[in-house]
This record gives C-alpha cells, structure tokens and sequence, in this order.
C-alpha cells in the first residue's frame, strides 16, 4: 500500500496553490504590513481588523460569501467569466482567491510585526546617502527584516497546505484542478478506506512538524536583530 | 422537569435527498402525538448514506436510519447493529437532471453543459446513480471534465442553486423542496428545468431503512407512523415513489 496516483496529483496541487498563494501575499503583503505599521489614522485599525478576521471567522463564513460572490449572476464571478471565459468557482483560481483570503493574516501580521521594530532612523540616513525607494527596500528593509520574511512565507504556505473549509465549500472535488490533500483524506476517511487516509494524515503532520520546526529553529538560532 | 416519565429521544440519520420529507414527516408525527412538540426530542442529522453508515459502524448514537440505497441498512442487520424486523424500503427516488435551459434531450443538456454537479459517488447512493445514468445515456468521456463533486447530494444541488453549476443530477425531491421554498421567497425565479432520468436507469433508487438496536418506543411509534396513508403522502408529495408491495411493511 502506497500513494496513489491521485494521492500524488493532490499533493503536487496542493503545493502549487500553497505556493502560488504565498507569492501572491508576499507581494501585496508586504506593503500593506509597512504601511499598517506607520499609519497612525483611525482607518488603519479597520484595515488591521479586516486582515484579521480570517483568523477568527468559520471557514463556511468565508465558503459561504465566496460561493456567492463567485456565481456568474453576480458581479465577481461574472466579470471573471466575461474576461476569462471560465467561472471562479471550482477551479483552481477560484482556490488561490480563497486561499489568498483565508491565509492573509499569516502572512500581514509576522511582516507587520517585524516593520514595528524597524529602525527608521537606518531608513533616513540611507536616503540622505542617495538610495531610492526601491534600493532602500531591497538593500536594507529585507536583509533587516529577513526574519519576519521568512516567518511570513513559512505561515502563509503552510496555512496553506491545511486548508479545508473553505476548499470543501467552493472546490468541488475536482481530481487536479481543487482536489487538494485535505480533501483527498476527507474523501479517503467518508469512503471507510483509511488506509490511504493514514498516508495523507500522517505525510500532513510530519510535513507540518518539520515546517514549524524550521520555522522556530531559524528564529530562535540566526538570533538576527529584525 | 415536571413529573411526566422521562421522554424518549430520537435521533434521525438521513441521506440528504430525503431531510426535507423527513422534516415534514416529523412535523405531522409530532403534531398528531398531540403532545408538547418540546417533550419529543426528534432530531434529524443528514449526510451522505455512505458517511451515515461510517458513522454508525463507529457507534454514532442515532436510533433510525433513512438511507439512499438498500444495501446500507442491510449491512448494518447483517452486522447485528440494524434490528432486521425495522428493515424496509421507504421510498423509491427519481433522479432527474435540471438544468436553466428548456430541453428534452438529456444527452444535448449534459453535452452543453459546462459544470455538472452530482453527489460523491463513492459514498452517496445518488452520485452511483448519477454516474450510471451518464453512462448509460453515453456521455461519460466528454462529461468527465466537466463534473463537479457534491460532498452529498444536498452540495450537488446546492452548487447548481447558487448558479455555479448549469446542470446538476440530484434527487427530484430536492427540486420539489427548492419549488415550495422559491415561490415562498423569490416567486419571479424561473427558468428550472427538470427531466426525469429514470428511463436511463438499469435499477431504480430504491431508499430502505432501518432502526439501530435497542429500538425504544418512540422509534417504534415514528415507524408506526410511516405506515400511515398521510405519512404515504408526504413522501410521494415530496417526490418519490412508493415501493409496489407492502410485504416489507410491517402492519
């Protein structure tokens, strides 16, 4: 008994929408984490709550109004359909919008955190040496904050990879388009066949254990200033 | 509580398809008891046959089993958990195809479909059924790509209902149950398409169920119940059949 090929076609999905979605919020997280962490207005709270609700909200909350919002009667799901000629739903981009949503906060917060502890003072004599905006941000933000980058990118990935309310509501079960590994095993276990339930569970749980151990391993020994 | 005796309970498995009969079913049961609704406490928990099955095997605690196929109930009297004299097939579903667009042909609706929605074959009775009539009607390799997995049959509908999918294969009493619901809530819903796949069916879907042991006396008073021409009613009103003899129901 050994995995499948569907099992193998899950698990090669569910790495790309793990890593599609991370790419994805690093780059809008990124900036969106510098500016909650300099804004002072009133409006930046809401921002922040925003972010943060995926952490607290059932993932059938977020299913639920994706689902709707994806049907091409209404306005997402059909502009989608008119540019695109697909729907949101049960595919793989309707996957990564969900995914995007559901994992933001992992991936805001740690950078979020991370630009608070910033010492802009760095930032202000580097621009009076003549760096732009760019050079500024690639040359001494990241290096600085590398920490809070890779926390960021580990969170979001692996939050990620764990995905499931939210895929079982707007998925479909779709074998290589939105059949990711939490499903598989869901469809493995509601079929009685736990043998090859106990091959996704278990590669998910050390696939995890050693994420987290990266993850607390690099935090705790490259003792970096971030 | 008062000085009555202490109330039964019963908790109510039922494949998707059939919840919103069994929840009219319910509604006449406890108004004709003539008691407090409050002192019965039926409660109706739905799912795909195969996943109720799981769950009962693993000693879920419901007392009564409404199941999409035969052969589920009769495993679990077969494995000495279901008791074999509550064994019975309750009804027999129609499985249609619905679709927005008017249409005779289920072959031309299912070619021009772009997302069909069935419940999950592996452990929904109506997702197998679903499959058949695909095959049967000839379409299994081009409608391949194009279906989309219900976790039960209830999903299925339910991805069709929210317009994600253009064509679902489900339980007409599903639809039934939408068409009372739509013209409560959005009378000016139009445009729902039904057509029954039954003629594309080798075996009809015949529904049996059964009661786990011990069976206390409330199940035995709602299977009572069931016998009843009202009862009768209300599942042919909500879109079944009844099985042609009544050999296997206990008078």
């Amino acid at each position: 008994m050994s995995l499948l090929p569907s099992d193998i076609t899950a698990l090669w999905l569910t790495l790309q929408l793990a890593a599609v979605t991370t790419v994805i919020l690093m780059v809008v997280g990124a900036p969106l984490a510098w500016w909650l962490s300099r804004s002072e207005s009133r409006f930046a709270s809401v921002i922040e709550a925003t972010v943060a609700l995926p952490l607290i909200l059932p993932p059938t909350v977020i299913g639920f109004y994706l689902l709707m919002a994806f049907s091409p009667d209404n306005f997402l799901g059909g502009s989608w359909l008119a540019l695109t000629g697909q729907s949101l739903a049960f595919t793989f981009s309707g996957l990564v919008v969900g995914s995007v949503i559901y994992s933001l906060p992992f991936v805001v917060q740690p950078l979020q955190s991370g630009f608070q502890h910033f010492d802009h003072k760095l930032l202000e004599a580097a621009e009076t040496m003549g760096a732009g905006t760019l050079d500024r941000f690639l040359n001494l933000i990241i290096p600085l904050t590398r920490r809070a980058f890779a926390t960021a990118a580990l969170l979001g990935f692996a939050h990620t990879m764990g995905e499931f309310g939210v895929v079982l509501m707007i998925g479909g079960n779709i074998p290589g388009e939105t059949q990711v590994l939490s499903i598989a095993l869901y469809d493995h276990v509601e079929a009685l066949d736990y043998g090859r339930a106990h091959w996704l569970a278990g590669g998910l749980l050390a696939f995890s254990f050693a994420l987290l151990i990266l993850l607390y391993g690099f935090n705790r020994n490259k003792g970096l200033k971030s | 509580m008062g000085s009555g005796a202490v109330a039964d309970t019963l908790s109510i498995a039922t494949a998707s398809n059939f919840r919103p009969v069994l929840e009219q079913l319910r509604e006449t049961f406890v108004e004709r008891q003539g008691q407090d609704p409050s002192m019965h406490q039926i409660t109706i928990s739905s799912a795909s046959s195969g996943v109720l099955y799981a769950q009962i095997l693993q000693h879920a605690p419901f007392q009564l089993f409404f199941s999409a196929n035969e052969s589920y109930p009769e495993k679990l009297v077969a494995s000495g958990r279901g008791a074999s004299e509550t064994l019975a097939t309750y009804a027999i579903g129609k499985l249609v195809l619905v679709s927005r667009s008017e249409g005779v042909n289920p072959k031309d609706i299912l070619s021009k479909a772009k997302r069909i929605a069935i419940a999950n074959p592996r452990t929904a009775p109506y997702g197998i059924a679903a499959m058949a009539a695909i095959e049967n009607l000839g379409v299994i390799e081009e409608s391949k790509s194009k279906l989309v997995i219900g976790n039960n049959i209830a999903q299925a509908w339910q991805f069709f209902h929210s317009g994600n999918a253009d064509v679902a294969i489900v339980a007409d009493a599903l639809v039934v149950s939408a068409r009372g619901l739509d013209e409560r809530e959005k009378p000016q819903r139009q445009g729902l398409f039904a057509i029954d796949l039954s003629p594309h069916l080798t075996h009809p879907v015949r529904q049996s169920r059964v009661a786990i042991k011990p069976v206390n006396s409330l199940t035995q008073q709602f299977l009572d119940f069931m016998n009843t021409a009202a009862a009768k009613k209300i599942i042919v009103d909500g879109g079944y059949l009844l099985p042609m003899t009544n050999k296997n129901l206990k008078q």
